[in-house]
Order: C-alpha cells, then structure tokens, then sequence
C-alpha cells in the first residue's frame, strides 16, 4: 500500500514534538512537505531507485550521447552488446589518444567504456565505425508529492529512512542540538 | 534545479534569514567544493571556425552566454588541440604570431576578455568542437541538499549574531549524510 505525504508529515511532526512539545506550531505542513521533495530525491538518488532502461541507437563514428534530462536524475550505467561498460571520468579519455574524440573501431573492440559529460550528455568510448545499439540504464526524477494526499515515489521499505532523514531536518532547524546529534549519529553508524 | 531552489531550501532549514549576497557568495564557494567530484556544468558546443580569424570571444561561441570557461577544444578532424599559452608560444620566437595553417593548439588570449585564440591563424573554414563549463547556477536537483547544508555550515562558522560551531559541525555532517546515502559518492 502506497505510502502517502500526509501519513509522513504527521509522523515526522508527532516524532519532533515528543521531545519538542511546541516546536511544531513554527513548522507548517507546506514547509515540511517542501523537505519531503528534497529529502525523497536525494533518498532516490542514494539508493539507486527508480531504475529503468532504453534502447540508444548509435549513427556511426558516434561517441557523444544526449541524456534525455526531462524526468531523469543521472545515468547509471551503459551497456554495449550485453556488455556493461567501464564508468570512467571524460577527462580519463583524453590521455586515450589524441584523436580520441573521433577514433573509430570495429565491433568488438567498440564501447568499452562510458563516462558522463555534464548532466546533458554523456560519452561512450571509442567510437564504432557502424551503427549498433546501447542499452542505457537512467534513474528517474521521483514524482513530487504536490500536496498533503499525493503518494511518496518510494517503495515502502525505505519510507522509515525518509521519515529519520526528515526529522534529522526538522531537528536541525528547530535548534535541538542533543537530538539532532543524537539522530545524525545514529544515521552515521548506519551509514545512510 | 537552481541556485534559488537551493538558497529557499537554506533559509528554509536555517530559519534565520541569510542577505542575498551572502547566499550567493556561500553557494558559489559551496559549489567549487562539490562540482568538483561531480562536474556537472560541462556543455559541448560546436561553432564555426573562419579563414583568417584566430580570435574567438566566449559569447561569440554557440551563443552561449552562460559559458565561463573552456576545458578542451577539438579541430574538424576530431583531434585535440593542445592547450599552450603565451609564454611557450614567444619561446619559439615571434614569427608563430602571423603563421598559418590548421589549427593545432589554443590558448586563452586575456582571461578577463575572455577570448579563446587558435594557433596558428585558420587558414580555411570549418568548425570547432569545445567542452565549457556553464555558469554554475544550474545543478541537478540531487545536489539541493548537500549544496543547502554547505551554505548553513558556511553561515554558521562565520562571525555573526548566529555564530554556532555546533551547529556548523551538525551541518556539515547532515550534509554529508545526504552525499553519502546508499555508499553513493
């Protein structure tokens, strides 16, 4: 059953006032709801959710890709003929070769390894001389809860994890220093 | 995301209002420290190269205005072009200024007048290929909260009616709890 924001905001703020009885009247829903958004992506993020795959046809010589940026956190990871490629960092690639940019081979030895360039593109060396097809895996922007009814992007395991980062927030906002280190501590052994 | 998101999201933790400036100031020092392991400003753009011009100004190229810096530049063929500057260049001697050709290697003419110059001058047409790095007011929206606690920290270390060690110590630790989730980097 799908977790929804107000079932989270109440926790969240019954869990603050336990130690803090009149802190929640300075925290309005909206303000915790705007949290929510921020906390739910960056949990999504962390995590790896949210996972999907699409087909990339390669044109010839192609080593520059466009990451499709509506509705897409990052790519994670670039397959080539059932082959995951190495992640690597663009600036890796320029000690390949000179011709790096254009250098093209034959299949086999094609795509070896994948690096993201910006959050617009991402690159996919060496080139192959032909046309064939890449399996690239994205994470999605999670859907933001708009309102008090609007469902959490999340699968329910993880809603515990949203609800202490949550309070980890709101803690550190109302100024309560014992708890919040307390919770952040807690979170540190974790390893959230 | 944007640079607004994250401020809304500070002054929204942090309650006390933070100036604008101050703001801004935090979040581009904020942003050195985390673009660096994630570059995410980095835009490939492609402009004309013509005969006889060796002078490029960064808003001529692409049009891009948000465009703060060029990190490599690649000629028709797709071959790097080596990053010299002044300095190498008077070492062969003056001829190199008025010599033409393809061109091999690019340097910044002025950094304030922010002008990428080819050597030797292009002798023909064709294109150039650059990887820039934008004006970094746009980040993706994971970013929002490591970026929000790395101003708070800023905020609260510095000397002001708000001034609390703790409180900047908590934050830097919030922060990177949210870099980290999941072992993330």
């Amino acid at each position: 059953m799908a977790t929804t924001a107000t079932g989270v905001i109440t926790e969240v703020l019954n869990r603050v006032r336990e130690t803090n009885p009149t802190a929640p009247r300075s925290i309005t829903r909206p303000e915790v709801l705007s949290l929510l958004t921020s906390v739910q992506l960056a949990l999504v993020r962390g995590l790896g959710l949210l996972i999907r795959e699409r087909n990339v046809a390669t044109g010839a010589g192609q080593i520059l890709f466009p990451v499709v940026t509506a509705n897409v956190l990052r790519t994670v990871d670039v397959y080539h003929l059932n082959v995951r490629l190495s992640p690597a960092r663009w600036t890796q690639l320029i000690h390949a070769r000179r011709d790096w940019y254009t250098h093209e081979v034959t299949s086999a030895l094609a795509y070896q390894c994948w690096a993201p360039l910006g959050t617009e593109n991402f690159l996919a060396y060496p080139a192959f001389t032909g046309v064939s097809t890449l399996v690239v895996k994205e994470q999605q922007v999670p859907a933001a809860p708009v309102d008090d009814n609007s469902n959490i992007d999340l699968p329910d395991e993880h809603v515990p994890q949203l609800l202490r980062l949550l309070e980890m927030l709101l803690l550190i906002r109302i100024r309560d220093v014992p708890e919040a280190k307390l919770l952040i501590d807690s979170l540190q052994v974790e390893g959230s | 995301m944007s640079k607004a998101t994250v401020n809304t999201l500070a002054q929204l933790i942090a309650v006390t209002a933070i100036s604008s400036a101050r703001l801004n100031e935090y979040y581009n020092e904020a942003l050195v420290e985390l673009a660096g392991t994630t570059e995410v400003n980095i835009q490939v753009e492609t402009t004309p190269i013509v005969s006889g011009t060796d002078k490029y100004t960064y808003n001529s190229i692409a049009g891009n205005a948000d465009m703060v810096q060029v990190l490599t530049v690649f000629n028709d063929d797709g071959f790097e072009l080596l990053q010299t500057n002044l300095t190498q260049l008077d070492s062969q001697g003056r001829a190199w200024r008025t010599d033409t050709g393809s061109p091999t290697a690019w340097f910044l003419q002025h950094e304030q007048e922010r002008q990428v110059r080819l050597y030797p001058i292009p002798d023909a047409n064709g294109t150039m290929t650059l990887f820039v790095k934008d004006k970094e007011d746009a980040v993706p929206a994971w970013l929002d909260l490591p970026l929000a606690f790395a101003i708070l920290k800023r905020e609260f270390m510095r000397s002001s009616a708000q001034h609390d060690p703790i409180m900047a110590e908590l934050c830097e630790q919030a922060g990177a709890i949210f870099r980290g989730i999941g072992g993330s980097p």
